[in-house]
């Protein structure tokens, strides 16, 4: 199969911030890990689907294959060459191959700039053309093609003066005036009112149709993706958790987080009211993201092996405490005390007896344990008594691997034979 | 059975240099104890424009008129010091930016003991076993109580301003895409909260969105805005099942669902609010426009349970009409 973009191990990492204080202390520097080990391909002539919730890290995939991010790990193959090292100066004459939509037009225009002038500019950049006026017959020639017609009206107006619509009309003809191959269209309809999305998706449909191109298409929105895309892959914390076909992943999704994701879409039918099994939480930190499969906190279907480690037992005691302020409170609060001063030591995590002692303390988290369910209490592995405190201790999880479950890819332990 | 909120010929107009803005034009809409009532239209209808007038937080050159009533009494007529008492306790806000209404320099116990003080004669200790109550039933753990703004997420930002705008117990929430700026998922979880606080203390919602999805999963009734005006209101069911107003029918076939099989839009763009166009301000996209719509705008009247404003409805003017 011919593809036209090809990722292995992708990592993304950027580099935060620290003060002056935290980088004397020990702990070396830390990363935000936008794209955690990304490997796909992108097929010729296909609509690839990246579907994620903000945060998944999907946009700076999309950013990196156009080398508009520098990769920190893994390499990048577009039509045939790896492009993972290739300095500024060597992947801008690629960028003629592959171009960008993005979601904000406003944002993504010059306001001073006529729409004119802003699809000629990438001509003039790439020496296609040295005077706007030079590539006027082909700009006017892209206008009427995206649907800016009459062209000769529009050209000399200014993004002030254009609807949303319009507006990201002129994104796509100033991404096709080189004639790329790859486009990422990152969620180029999101912006936009509802009665006007569907001429954009069918206008990116149609200009596909003419010009043999190949698009990443980037959205939160899995129903859009559903419509367009020929394959699609789920994006979660920087790891792609399920990818297969299309039609295949919405008749039958495997990954819990695809589940959880269809089945949160709002349905325009007052008739098909129902509960929702959502997950809980929201999508955690990509600086220290949760151990083995990223997903475990929130998953609905989550087992004893998915990662369950000593902050998960300190957030769902935090998390307890909603639940006690209207009676036990107190008495939690003087049993367990702050619970940020719990010591972590790998799977271990030690409360210091406040109160009346450890026994008292031993007693009280044994009855928490005890009338608990699900599948962080069962990775427990014991409470024991310490010289002046409780340690609790989990048991270590499966390590996670990317397996394929009819055709599909899927990282996920319930998918593993152990 | 008596309106908890009324507005009776409410337009909103600014005056801006490239002319008067007509945002909101001759509204006359109502709400029920206990109902909740979605507001939907696309960017620039005027949906939050009217949303704003309600809660008399309209920017100084907005120009107001018609009445708006809540429990019987018109709010322009009120006092300042009574319509700040009215908007808090017995209207709370919600927004679709909550970094908007928090102060960055202030804890979430300083923004509760602030709110709850201003409106109740309490001791500090009981502001706080007021906002921790509030801030349980939505979620909050009481060790996030001396946290600033910006060390929440997206979403529990929204939990707490639910929290805020409820713990003063209110009769209405006024919600202004609330949901928005969230992804689906934190999405649902913020409409189940807000769901079940609604239940338990009978609250009315006024759900002002551009999602119809949303509407059609929390609200009873739905008034559909278009160019400043309310073009179509009924209940939720009726109007999803069979909209009349040929605005309403385009709006629904362009949400893309999972069962979309074909994409479907509405010709043109929305227009602007300056110089809308005349008559019915929807006739230059309609595809069933015909002889009067250009000439004067069609009057919202009743019909089969609900209101439409489109001369293809306006023959049987009496023909079953429930809604006032």
């Amino acid at each position: 199969m011919d593809n036209i973009v090809s990722i292995e191990g992708l990592k993304v990492y950027f580099a935060v911030q620290k003060n002056f204080l935290s980088r004397l202390l020990p702990g070396g520097p830390k990363y935000v890990r936008a794209v955690d080990g990304v490997s796909l391909d992108i097929r010729r002539g296909e609509i690839y689907g990246l579907v994620g919730e903000s945060g998944s890290g999907k946009t700076t995939l999309g950013r990196a294959i156009l080398r508009l991010v520098k990769p920190s790990e893994g390499k990048i193959v577009f039509e045939g060459s790896d492009i993972s090292h290739l300095k500024e100066r060597e992947v801008r004459p690629l960028r003629r191959r592959m171009q960008i939509v993005f979601q904000d037009p406003h944002a993504a225009l010059n306001p001073a700039m006529t729409v004119g002038a802003a699809i000629a500019h990438p001509l003039m950049i790439h020496n296609q053309a040295t005077k706007e006026q030079d590539a006027k017959p082909n700009v006017l020639r892209m206008m009427d093609e995206v649907g800016l017609n009459p062209a000769e009206d529009f050209y000399h107006k200014l993004p002030s003066e254009l609807s949303g619509g319009q507006l990201q009309r002129v994104v796509i003809a100033r991404a096709m005036i080189l004639n790329p191959s790859f486009i990422v269209a990152d969620e180029p309809v999101s912006m936009l009112d509802m009665s006007v999305r569907a001429r954009i998706l069918e206008l990116l449909l149609d200009l596909k149709r003419r010009h043999n191109l190949t698009y990443l298409f980037i959205t939160h929105d899995l129903a859009t993706a559903k419509f367009l895309c020929n394959r699609i892959g789920i994006m979660y914390l920087g790891k792609i958790m399920e990818e297969g076909q299309a039609s295949e992943v919405y008749a039958d999704p495997k990954h819990p987080y695809t589940k959880a994701l269809l089945g949160a879409i709002p349905i325009p039918d007052p008739e098909r009211r129902t509960a929702k099994s959502l997950p809980r939480g929201e999508i955690p930190d990509a600086i220290n993201p949760p151990a083995n499969c990223c997903f475990h906190p929130r998953c609905p279907a989550a087992i004893e092996g998915c990662g369950w480690e000593p902050r998960d037992v300190l957030n769902y005691l935090e998390e307890r405490r909603t639940r006690l302020v209207t009676g036990g409170l107190d008495k939690d609060v003087r049993v367990l005390g702050e619970l940020k001063r719990a010591r972590i030591d790998g799977q271990t995590v030690r409360f210091r007896a406040s109160g009346d002692g450890p026994a008292e303390l031993l007693e009280y988290l044994r009855g928490i344990v005890a009338e608990a369910h699900g599948p962080l209490f069962d990775a427990v592995e014991g409470i024991s008594l310490e010289d002046d405190g409780v340690s609790l201790r989990l048991k270590p999880w499966t390590d996670i691997k990317e397996v394929i479950s009819d055709r599909r890819r899927v990282l996920c332990i319930l998918f593993q034979s152990t | 059975m008596e309106n908890l909120l009324e507005t009776r010929s409410l337009s909103i107009h600014y005056r801006m240099r490239r002319g008067t803005v007509r945002a909101v034009e001759n509204v006359n809409f109502a709400l029920a104890r206990g109902e909740a009532v979605g507001l939907v239209g696309e960017s620039g209808c005027g949906k939050s424009t009217l949303a704003k007038g309600i809660l008399e937080v309209l920017p100084r050159y907005a120009e107001v008129k018609g009445e708006i009533l809540f429990e019987g009494r018109d709010l322009a007529s009120l006092p300042p010091t009574e319509l700040r008492k009215v908007r808090g306790e017995r209207i709370g806000l919600i927004f679709q930016d909550p970094m908007t209404r928090l102060d960055p320099l202030m804890t979430i116990e300083d923004h509760f003991t602030e709110l709850i003080r201003q409106h109740r004669e309490v001791e500090k200790d009981e502001a706080k076993a007021m906002a921790l109550k509030a801030l349980a039933a939505v979620g909050i753990p009481p060790s996030r109580f001396r946290n600033y703004p910006h060390e929440f997420s997206g979403g529990m930002r929204q939990r707490i301003m639910i929290a805020m705008a409820l713990v003063l117990e209110p009769k209405l929430i006024i919600a202004d895409e609330p949901t928005t700026s969230l992804d689906v998922i934190v999405e649902g979880q913020i409409l189940r909260v807000l769901e079940e606080l609604r239940q338990r203390y009978g609250l009315a919602l006024l759900l002002v969105t551009h999602n119809l999805g949303i509407v059609a999963e929390t609200c009873d009734r739905v008034a559909v805005m278009y160019a400043g005006r309310i073009v179509e209101e009924g209940p939720v069911r009726d109007i999803f099942r069979e909209p009349l107003h040929p605005y309403t029918q385009g709006l629904l076939h362009s949400v893309i669902h999972l069962d979309t099989k074909e994409l479907s839009s509405i010709p043109g763009y929305p227009p602007g609010l300056v110089r809308p166009p005349s008559g019915c301000a929807f006739h230059p996209r309609c595809p069933e426009a015909f002889e009067p719509c250009p000439k004067a705008v069609p009057a919202l009247v009743p019909k089969v349970g609900r209101r439409v404003a489109c001369y293809l409805h306006h023959d049987d003017v009496e023909g079953g009409a429930t809604v006032g």
